[in-house]
Formats: C-alpha cells, structure tokens, sequence
C-alpha cells in the first residue's frame, strides 16, 4: 500500500497547481470563500479557515478532491473539459477512504490496481506533465507485474462479509475466523447426535422468534418421531374482543387497546378498522426502531404516568407486544410437553444497524429472559437454516447437497417482507459433513416494503376517491402523508390482496397481461373522517385492475435500472452488484417474507434473470424463517455452535475535529469483537464544557450516534486532557461504547440514532426538529409552542419539505394571529406548486403590509393589466426584488417598449455582481440564468447555471466547538509533500 | 381458487385413494367417503383431469346436489377442463337423460335410490362421494341402498383438512359417533373459540351480524357466510338488516315452479326465485346476496367482500373463514317436525353438524332466548366464550391540526 502515498502525493501536486490555475480565474476577488472554504465541510471549513487564504498546497486529498469535485461542472464548463472527469473524481474519493479506513487485511491488489490507474488518468485530464506522470505510471506497471506474478490474491472484497463459523469463543488464530466448519449433521437431518440433542432439550426449550413488520412467528424445536431435530411453529393463543382465544402460529405485529384491554394478534390486526392508529391501535412498529423521532404516538391512548402498559414510541409498544407474548409462549410449550426454560433466537433484517438491534434489545426485555438466553440471527441466514432443514427432511435434497459439495453456491435470499426488503448474497459449499457459509453481500436496508405498495394505490387510486365527497377541501401535504393516507391503507391493501389473489387464480406473471374485461374490486366503505366543516367518506371504494395495475406499475413493471428505485428488483441489482458477481453466478434465489407469496413479484425478480437461476419458494412463506431461527437457538445456546458469525461490512468511525476520521472499529471485524477497540481523542480547547464524539459508519454523512460527555464543573475541561473511547461489538451487532476523560466523572449519554441511512444535513436536521415537535405535541396534548412550530417550519423550508413548511408556519399564525408569515407560507405553497394557496397567501400578505415583496407576489397571480400595476408598485418601493425588474422588463419587451431591456439588464447587472462576488443564492443564480438568456447573455446565464448547480447548502447536527481532536492530527491538513 | 389443493400437496392417503380411484377406473366403482373437510371433492376433480388427459376424447360429466356446489366445482375446473366437463345438479342431469363416458357424483347420501339408478343407467363409469353422516334430507338413500345398489369400493378419508381442531371438536360433541381424525393443518389455520353471542332482541342481533360478517368478509373468495335453518328465518333476518340499514324491505322470494323449468319439473319442494331480492341489495350497494338453489354467484366474492345469506341445506360442501348462525334459539326448527324427530332422533344434529362444519375459522352462534337450541346446549366450555356485544359505534376520525 506504500505506492499509493506516493501516488497521492503527486496527484496532489497536480490538483494544487491545477486548481489554482482555474479557481481564481471563476470565483474573483472571492474564489477562496466561495469556491474552496464554502465548499468544504464544516468540520473541513474550521481548520481551513485558519489558514491564510490561498494555500491550495495545504490542503489534504480529501479536501482537494472535494474541492475538485464539487466545482468541476463550473470548471469543465468555462474551460470545456470533459464531465466525465467527474466520475475519476469520485472514484478516487472512495479510493481515498479506502486506503484511510482500510480494514486490517488492507486493500486488495486488484483495487489498488484499479486506483493508480484512476490517478493515473486523472492527472492526463488534468494536463499534467510527464515528469510528474512517470513515476506513478512506473508504479501502475510493477503492481500489474506483480498480479501477473500470481502470489497476491488477486481477488480480496473488502465489502464481503465472512460468515465464519465455529465456536462461539472467538478465537484469536486467524484461521478460526474464515474457517466456517461445523458439524451439520443434525441439521441436515441426520440422527446421530440424537442422543445428545435430547439430554439438551430436557431441560429447556430453543425457541425461534421471527419479529416481523406485519406477522410475528414463534418457532420450537423438538425431537422428532424419528430420533431426529424438528422444528413447528407454536400456535399462540391470543385474546380475541370478547375474551375469546385465537389460536394460530401468525400473531400479527398489532396491539390495539379496546375495552381497557391491551390485546395483540388476530384480533388487535381486526380492530384496526375500528380504531385509530397511533391513538388506540398500534402496527408496524418494528419499522421504526431505531429512528427516534421523539415520541412518535402523540396522540396515543396509554400515556407514561397514567397507563401501566405505556406506548408512546415505537420500541413502547415492542416492549408490550413481547411483554405480551411471553405468557403465551409460556402457554404453548406447556401444551407441547416442552421445557418452560426458554433459550431464544431473534431474527432480525440482514441490513439492521446496531442502533435498530440496541431498540430491539431493549425491547425484548419485554420476555423477561437473561440476557444470556437471547441472540438474534439475520433473517437470509436463518432462512437458508431453515430451507437446508427442510430440504433434508422433507424432499429429495441429493441434487442440492451434490452441488453445494461440489462447489461454493451463490444463494440470494430476497426477503420482502410488509415494511422491509433485504437481499443477502450467501456463498456456501459442504465439505465432509461441515458446511461453510459466508455472506457476500447485504442489501441496504431500501424500506421498500408491501407498504409502500399500499401507499401507492392509497394515494393514486382511493384518495382521489375520498376527496371526491368533499369538493371544497384540499389537504395539504401533511395531511395526505400522515393522516389520510394511513387512514386509506388497510382498504388499499385489501384491494391489492383481492387482486393479487385474482391475478394469481389466472396464473397471470403480470397484471398488464390481461387483455379480457378488466375486472373492479371492491372493498367495504371507508369510515368517515372529519376535518373542520369538511366530511370525507368513500361509500363503495373500488379500483379497476388497470389502476392497480398502474398503481403497481413502479413496483413491478419493466425495470429501468436508471428510474426504478422502487422496482423490487433495484435491490438485487444493488447487491449483486456490490459483490461484484454477475447474475449469472447465482445458483438460486430463496424468496421469503410475506410479501413474496404474490406471484407477480416473483415473476417480476425472476424475469430480470437468466433462466438457469432456480426461484426457491418455501413450503410456507411465513413461518419458515422463525424454523431457521430455532435451529440457530438450539446450535448457540444448546451446542454452543455459532452457526454465522459475521464480520463488519463498514468500518466503524468518530468524527473528529478538523474534518477527521478516527478509525474505531475498521471493516472486517468479527463480530462479536474480540476484545475492546481503544481510541484516544484530546480536548485542544481549554475551558471546553462539553466533548461531543459523533460515531457514524464509513463516514460522517451516516452518523449512527453522538457520544456527550459533560465537564464536571463550571471551568470545563482542561486543554490536553485525554478523550478514551471503548467501542466493542456484541453478538447482536450492538454497539457498546464508553468514553472516559482523564479521571473526571464524565456523563455519557449515547443519543438516539438519526438516520439508518444516508441523509443529507437538511434531513437530519428536520428529523431533529420533528422530532422536538412530535415532543412537545405529546407534552402540550396538541398545542405546541410557536418557537416549536416555528423552528420546524424553517428547517422544512430549508429542505425543502415545502408542504410541511407551509402548514407550520400557518399553525404558527393560528397559534398567534399576531405574527406575521403571510409572504412565507405564500412562499411555499408555491414552492410546492401550489398555486390556488399560494395565491390567497399573497393577498393576505398584501393586505398586511404592501411591500416590494408583497406587491411583487401579487403581480405573480394577476392578470395582464393588474400585473403591470403590481410591477411598477414593486420596484419603486424599497429594496425591490431583482425578479421584478425582469417580470417587467418582460412585459415591456414583449410590448415593444425599448425600456423593456434596460429593466432586465438592471436585473442581470444586479445579479452578476453578486455572481462575482460570489455571494449568490441558489435562487437568484435561478433568476440571473432566466434573465441572462432573455436578453441573449448566454455565457452568463450558462454560469450562473452551473454555479447553482454546485452549490449547496451544509449544517450538522453537531457543533465543531464540541468536538475532541484526533491526537495525531498532522494526517488530515498536512502539508502536501 | 384456494380450495383447489394441487396434487403434492395431497396426504398420503388422499393421493393413495387418488390412485386407487384412477387405476381402477372403468374397471371398478368407488365412493369415495369421507367428513366435512376431508378432500372428496377435492379427489373429485382432480380423478377428473386424469381422466381428461388419459382419454381426450371422452364424455365426462360432474353430479352435485345442490346448485351452489355446482359454483363451486366450476370454480375448481381449469379453464379448458370447464369447457370439457359437464357439470349438473343431478335434477339436470335426469332430466337430460345423456349418456357420459365418466360421471362424477358428489354428496350421493343425498340423492334417493330412484334417482341414484337413473343416474347409473346414464354412466359408463360412475364414481361416486359422500358422506353417510351428513344426509340430512328424508327419503334418501341409506348407506346400505347405495352398497347393494352400486356395489362400489369403499375408501375412506378420515383427516381433516378444511376444519381447525377447534370445529371438529364441537363437531364431534354434536354428532359423537362421526369419524373424523385430524389431518395437518396448515400453518395460517386459526383455532378459535366459538362465539356464543346472546342479544337482548333481534333487531339488535341482525344489525350486529350484518356488521360483524361485512367486517370480516374480504375479496379473493373470502366472503361471509349467514346461514339459517329456514328461508323464513333468512328472511325476517334480512328484514331487520333493511331497517338497520334504513332502506326499503327487500323482496320475498317467489316459491316459483317456472324459475327453472328442468327443477320444477323433477324437484320434490318448490324452488325459491330470490332474483329481486338480490337486486335489491346490489341496487343499493349492500354486499349482501341470498347463495343456493341456483340463485346468487359465488364468483363475485373474489373481487369484492360478500355476505352470502344461505340455508344450512343448500350451504352443504361449501366453507366459509367466517360463519355466522343466527337466531339459534331454543325453539328453532331445526329440519324436522316433533313427528320426524320421533323417527330419525339424530336428524336436527346432522343438520346443525353441517351448519358448524362450514366455517373454517369463525363461527359465531347467536341467540335471543333464555336457552340455546338443544343441538348447541352441550358444548364443552372451554370451545366457547359467551358475549353480548353490543353494535359498535363508530366514531370519525377528527383532523387533529
């Protein structure tokens, strides 16, 4: 890896002298502020800006790509180079995070390979000369002389996930952490161990818990008639309205609290028609574990403090649901004849983060059990458990065994369950009578789930439906999103069951197929919903098959890897595509998950692949993963075998000052971890009171936490003194962190997670601020506080959550009449391209107070003559917006009036200025590129395009100040050698 | 269709008499016994595509007893086996007087001797199934006339299928001597206690029903069933519905010969016309529609949720998830007079025993009397939960900002 500083270094060279051959030449006077430090990211942005300005040379690889990168559309532009550039760029980016965080094996030959010759091509775009290119150019050919040499693996994925298997003890020789061998026997069926498994089960039972958005599943294992392991669902009995038992292995994940009862189940999933979500029904929660946005029930029926059963956020009501469950478990396994102690397995979304797997820990303390008695397994692995299991017992398994015997096989699993879809690719093999089983790949957790389906018809089929019975009334956004279209869902969904279930008698691959009568599916009426004097009902809610059809369409139509994000095959894609094999490797595809019983979206996966890729359904689709989990509970608790013991994906960082990255965790680890990870920080501010340590994974756009430690007493911490964070990683993939500063009893509150994925700062500052929001509803009973409402309605607009903006700042004014945001809700209403809103607003505006701006919305929705009028008004008041000028000058132009063109040369002159300057908002680079072309300026509006194009906006949900620096900082702003 | 089991996915002993039945075929006479649930129609049908596919030139004709069946069947069929195959009440199937290479007669324990040896004159191969201990018409053929009549081989299935344990149990506390024994139930197969619902009057009970059953009732063939002893029953029943719902009374049948000729010609009761009355209720949009006797269509239940309205007899080889019994009171007549009664004392729980086993999941009983009909007055406690709910009021959902 030595080669690459060296490569770095000239690149660097390269970059310096190119950037400041061209910044200067875009950006004027101020092409240090805006071209560099504004495009840096805060943390970046401190540290440079204490450098004198212009010391391009001082700048690390991460901050001279960024810069790079992110004016490259203004570069290539003004000195006509090609965009491509652009795609280098970012491939070196992650090669430069590759090489910082490399995991301990370091980076593949092959990557390194490909990286030089990145720079490579790179610094020839660039027009660097040959004497700088030489030597990397020489580096480039040793390495591929060494390829071809064949000593170095040539293939190393560093995104892969190991599945060794083996002891639970993690051992400390290397081999024991890609050796996967265990005796599978039992597993597969054989008997021999029966002997053994029996003396186990005596005493306890292993149980599998398949916790799923819609469905939860429990699983026991028992010897079979046989001699051998068999794994049954348990038929739990849960509590109908009137006391009656429902016994079935399917517990919907509902609770509903009827009667002053709390029940769960069949009968909870019923009353969801009667009840209200969030009020006295509670479903899909699992979905939100991990994402705290405060209490996310304000509205809820059983607040902490007056109910003994309180559910106010999500991981309340896992706590019931599993505080609910363990009695009848307890109730089933007697029935059974099995043991009453319970040794559990979770299963868990392959693509769940430590921070859903620490809520869902927490949650399932709701069973009562030791801490000890409890893992989670990933759900593709189980899955698979579960279909080997099954093959080996129930059918002609010798072809399937062959083969896994022969070779390692590429299994995808394709879990699409009601509010999830993960795709894992799995490798495994037989050798002797072990298996060998490791995990190529996981999907990002997409949240494409059946849900999202059901929102889709809710929307696009039914609410227009709804609003049908109140002409007068438009919802805004808000309300679409969160009320009326869950309020629509459980009918969406019926609709889609009923024609899912048509289709599927007719043996239809897709609903486009049809070319009979297109049938309509009805469902029963939807219950009336009351919005001040508006009522809103469907009486007889229906949907031809072409609607659905269309409504589905995104989901399970042709697949356009470019527009379909949705399509449930984009995640198959991404995954085979981060463990770099083709589709045409993959031995077979194990569809589970609920979701997965339709047809159509197995047509609609399997069509997108070669014809030699086996579709695997299991026998039952929805208790097949809670049969893997118990089989994994009985190989961890009873045999001591860990069947999957994964390594991490991503390494594992803290974001330190001055843009740094700390390495606490690298990719690859085993998980759990050996022994404590130990990284030291230091505070380099004297009198700091508080050490924020952000934790994020890869880096600091996906922040998974925020560690706080506060300073004893009033003089804060002292400068110099030691930061010591411990970071280790539980079976669960729990992230367990401490952070101590020399000896001064610290508090550390490890902060709720704000994203599982990642976001943009504007996003996670909104999450912030509803999160508040949703607080202070559940605390006020409904009336939140202005500052509140207010706070939200500006991050809203800021990220552009229009819709949300408006309706704040509305509230604020009902709230008290006596502010004033009238310009600020017409604004956004416009924004989100509501025009008949926005145009009441402004006239409420106007009414207020007749300014420039006031008067200048007012022309937007006048006519011809009333707009003139408005114009004029505008502009010769004070501070006219520059949009005016042009507005105008446009009507005049198109007049003939010659005074037409110097309006809107005012208008561009204005702007440019401020181009130049480099104080420039997005907008108004909006307006200049409008204003420029009508009189023909065309290189300007043609920069003022690609000026808006770079620009955005960055803020972070910590402070700087806070922050701990890395002790050996010299990395991250070093000079450049 | 959901009901339409494919072949592995047979038991053992289903696919043993499938077999059996289809090696044999032309040879020999086999009927097919077995309980509420077991899979005779099952093996009906699919004896049937053997047969089509092994002579594709043959005539093959399907036998129901009762027209609702006769849906049912079809919906079973594949679509180019729905074109080939016959499928008749055997009313029809007399009166056609057409010979069939192969005929298929479901529910025999109900056709009468007279009739069985017009149908067998007809049949190159007969095949036979049925259970002896759902015969609940009088005058029928005994399980004996059908031996010595047919001379068939007996095979038996005892597993139950369709039923959760729960209703083969209460089954079983109605009409003790019915074999039956549990077959593999499916995993998404609910056990669930019956209701035993008692309402302060009937008018408050229809309006109940009518709601609970429209609440359960779903498309894809998951409708809701409300089954009644009697058609006047079922129709004081849909009175009181009317004036729950504020619309008008619907229509009484017309007790009609000329509804259809070939059944008025042969039938031994009258045919009930319950044409308008389904108008009624599709005119004003209420899902709710009289099934049997050739009335209703058990095909609209797939788009969009249905409440059929049935009488126990016609209800016969249909199942529903959820079932509601009405107007179970204690003087409930119950498909026999006293004199009948006298005679044959295990008729009222044969019927009442067809009635409970039509529901796979959810069987609500309800009644306005001190006493439940004796038929039900012996169920274990522990099957049952008693209620008197009351009709739910539903509140709006309020804008909250």
């Amino acid at each position: 890896m030595n080669e690459w500083v060296q490569v770095q270094s000239l690149l660097g060279q390269v970059l310096v002298s190119f950037l400041g051959d061209v910044l200067p030449g875009l950006g004027g006077a101020r092409w240090w502020h805006n071209h560099v430090l504004m495009q840096l990211t805060p943390v970046q942005q401190q540290m440079v800006n204490q450098l004198p300005e212009g010391q391009l040379r001082r700048l690390d690889m991460a901050a001279l790509l960024r810069v790079t990168s992110r004016n490259w559309s203004e570069i290539a532009f003004t000195r006509k180079m090609s965009r491509e550039a652009k795609h280098l760029i970012g491939e070196l980016q992650d090669a430069r995070n590759r090489y910082a965080h490399a995991s301990v094996d370091g980076v593949a030959l092959d990557d390194r390979i490909r990286d030089v010759d990145t720079a490579v091509r790179l610094m020839v775009l660039l027009g660097a000369d040959q004497a700088t290119l030489w030597p990397v150019k020489q580096i480039l050919e040793g390495m591929r002389d060494d390829a071809d040499g064949g000593d170095c693996p040539r293939s190393h994925d560093a995104q892969s996930v190991e599945h060794a298997t083996g002891a639970v003890t993690p051992s400390d020789e290397p081999e024991a952490q890609t050796a996967a061998e265990i005796p599978a026997g039992w597993l597969l069926g054989a008997t021999a161990d029966g002997h053994r498994v029996s003396t186990l089960l005596a005493g306890r039972s292993y149980i599998g818990i398949d916790f799923g958005t819609s469905t939860t599943v429990v699983s026991a294992l028992r010897i079979g008639a046989k001699g051998g392991v068999e794994v049954e669902p348990l038929s739990i009995a849960q509590p109908g309205e009137y006391g009656e038992s429902i016994r079935t292995p399917l517990v919907n994940t509902v609770l509903a609290w009827t009667g002053e009862r709390l029940i769960f189940g069949a009968d909870a999933y019923r009353m969801r028609q009667f009840l209200f979500e969030g009020k006295d029904v509670f479903s899909s929660f699992k979905m939100r574990l991990g994402v705290d946005i405060g209490p996310v029930y304000p509205a809820t029926s059983l607040r902490r403090g007056s109910s003994p059963t309180p559910i106010e956020t999500a991981q309340d009501a896992a706590y019931c649901f599993f505080s609910c469950l363990r009695p009848v478990i307890d109730q089933a396994l007697a029935e059974g004849r099995l043991a009453s102690e319970l040794c559990l397995a979770v299963s868990v979304p392959a693509s769940f983060e430590a921070n859903q797997r620490r809520d869902l820990s927490d949650a399932l303390n709701g069973l009562g059990l030791s801490e000890k008695n409890v893992c989670m397994i990933d759900e593709p692995n189980a899955a698979f458990f579960s279909y080997l299991h099954q093959t080996a017992l129930t059918s002609d398994s010798t072809a399937l065994f062959d083969r896994l015997r022969r070779e390692p096989t590429n299994v995808l699993v394709y879990d699409f369950g009601a509010g999830t879809c993960d795709i894992s690719i799995l490798e495994v093999g037989l050798e002797g009578g072990t298996l060998r089983s490791r995990n190529r790949a996981i999907s990002r957790f997409t949240a494409l789930g059946g849900d999202d389906i059901d929102r889709a018809i809710a929307r696009d089929i039914l609410l227009p439906q709804l609003l049908q019975s109140a002409p007068g009334y438009e919802p805004t956004q808000r309300e679409i999103d969160e009320r009326l279209v869950p309020w629509l869902q459980p009918t969406a969904e019926r609709l889609k069951i009923s024609a899912l279930k048509w289709a599927s008698a007719r043996n239809l691959s897709s609903l486009n197929d049809y070319d009979g009568d297109s049938p309509v599916f009805i469902e029963n009426p939807v219950r009336k919903f009351i919005f001040g004097e508006h009522e809103l009902s469907i009486e007889e809610p229906s949907a031809t098959l072409s609607a659905l059809a269309g409504a589905l369409e995104p989901f399970l139509g042709v697949f356009d890897s470019e527009q379909s994000s949705y399509h449930v095959f984009a995640p198959v894609q991404d995954a085979v595509q981060k463990c770099g094999i083709d589709v045409t490797e993959l031995y077979a595809v194990l569809f589970i998950g609920g979701s997965c019983g339709n047809l159509l979206v197995q047509h609609a996966v399997m069509r997108m692949l070669p014809k030699s890729v086996v579709p695997i359904i299991p026998r039952d689709l929805q208790t097949h993963v809670s049969i893997g989990a118990a089989l994994h509970s009985f190989a961890y608790h009873g045999l001591s075998l860990d069947l999957v013991q994964p390594i991490t994906a991503e390494p594992i960082m803290v974001v330190t000052k001055g843009a740094g990255l700390e390495t606490l965790i690298p990719a690859g680890s085993p998980v759990p971890t050996v022994k404590e990870f130990e990284r030291s920080l230091v505070i380099d501010r004297h009198g700091q009171q508080v050490v924020e340590v952000p934790i994020c994974v890869s880096n600091e756009s996906k922040l998974l936490g925020m560690l706080r430690i506060e300073a004893g007493g009033s003089s804060g911490f002292r400068q110099g003194t030691k930061v010591l964070l411990h970071a280790s990683l539980t079976h669960d993939k729990l992230l367990i962190l401490t952070a101590s500063a020399d000896g001064v009893r610290v508090s550390v509150t490890l902060t709720k997670p704000l994203t599982n994925s990642e976001t943009t700062t504007s996003d996670a500052l909104l999450l912030d601020a509803k999160q508040r929001y949703n607080m202070e509803l559940l605390q006020t009973r409904g009336k939140p506080s202005i500052a509140v409402v207010l706070q939200l309605a500006a991050v809203a607009a800021e990220a552009r959550a229009y819709e949300l903006a408006a309706d704040m700042y509305m509230l604020a004014q009902r709230l008290d009449p006596s502010i004033s945001k009238e310009t600020h809700i017409c604004h956004a209403f416009s924004m989100a391209g509501r025009s008949r809103q926005a145009s009441e607003w402004a006239r409420k505006a106007y009414q207020r107070s007749p300014d420039a701006v006031a008067a200048y919305n007012m022309s937007c929705f006048s006519d011809e003559g009333e707009r003139e009028k408005y114009l004029i008004e505008s502009i010769a008041k004070e501070n006219p917006p520059a949009r005016a000028f042009l507005e105008l000058g446009k009507i005049y132009k198109n007049n003939g009036n010659s005074s037409g063109v110097v309006l809107i040369e005012k208008c561009v002159r204005r702007l440019e200025d401020k181009l130049g300057s480099g104080d420039i908002s997005e907008n108004e680079c909006r307006l200049l590129e409008e204003a420029a072309s009508v009189i023909r300026k065309d290189a300007v509006a043609a920069r003022a395009r690609v000026r808006r194009e770079n620009r955005v906006g960055l803020r972070l949900p910590y402070s700087e100040d806070n922050l701990a620096a890395s002790v050996s900082n010299g990395a991250v702003l070093g000079e450049l050698a | 269709m959901t009901w339409r089991v494919p072949e592995n996915r047979l038991s053992v002993r289903q696919r043993a008499v499938l077999t059996a039945v289809c090696r044999d075929i032309g040879k020999a006479r086999y009927w097919i016994q077995g309980c509420a649930g077991s899979g005779k129609t099952l093996l009906l049908i699919h004896a049937i595509e053997q047969v089509a596919i092994r002579n594709p030139k043959a005539s093959i004709c399907f036998v129901t007893f009762t027209h609702s069946l006769k849906d049912l069947v079809r919906s079973g069929l594949s679509q180019e086996l729905g074109a080939r195959v016959k499928v008749v009440t055997h009313t029809q199937f007399k009166s056609d007087k057409k010979k069939f290479d192969y005929v298929f007669v479901d529910e025999v324990q109900d056709i009468s001797k007279t009739d069985l040896r017009a149908i067998a004159s007809y049949a190159g191969s007969l095949q036979l199934a049925g259970d002896p201990d759902q015969s609940i018409y009088k005058g029928r053929a005994t399980e004996s006339d059908i031996n010595s009549l047919l001379e068939p081989r007996t095979e038996r299935l005892l597993e139950v299928f369709r039923l959760s344990k729960l209703i083969k149990d209460i089954a079983l506390s109605i009409l003790p001597r019915s074999l039956l024994v549990e077959g593999q139930a499916k995993s998404s197969d609910a056990n669930v206690q019956i209701r035993l619902l008692r309402f302060n009057d009937q008018d408050a009970e229809a309006a109940w029903v009518f709601e609970e059953a429209r609440g359960n009732a779903k498309g894809g063939y998951n409708a809701s069933a409300i089954l009644f002893s009697t058609h006047k029953s079922l129709m004081e029943f849909s009175k009181r519905v009317a004036k729950h719902l504020r619309l008008p009374e619907p229509p009484a049948p017309e007790m009609s010969r000329n509804f259809e000729a070939e059944l008025a010609a042969k039938s031994t009761t009258p045919n009930p016309d319950y044409r308008e009355y389904n108008k009624h209720w599709e005119a004003r949009r209420v899902p709710l529609a009289y099934f049997g006797n050739g009335n209703g269509n058990l095909a609209d239940s797939e788009a969009k949720p249905m409440v059929y309205l049935m009488t126990y007899h016609s209800s016969k080889g249909l199942d529903f998830k959820s079932v509601f019994l009405p107007s179970v009171n204690a003087d409930m007549y119950c498909g026999a007079s006293k004199k009948e009664l006298a005679e044959d004392p295990s008729i009222e729980n044969r019927l009442m025993f067809v009635a409970v086993t039509r529901s796979r999941e959810n069987l609500y009983v309800s009644f306005t009397t001190e006493q439940l009909h004796r038929t039900l007055r012996n169920l274990p406690k522990e099957m049952v939960v008693e209620a008197s709910p009351k009709l739910r009021k539903l509140s709006a959902e309020q804008g909250l900002f």
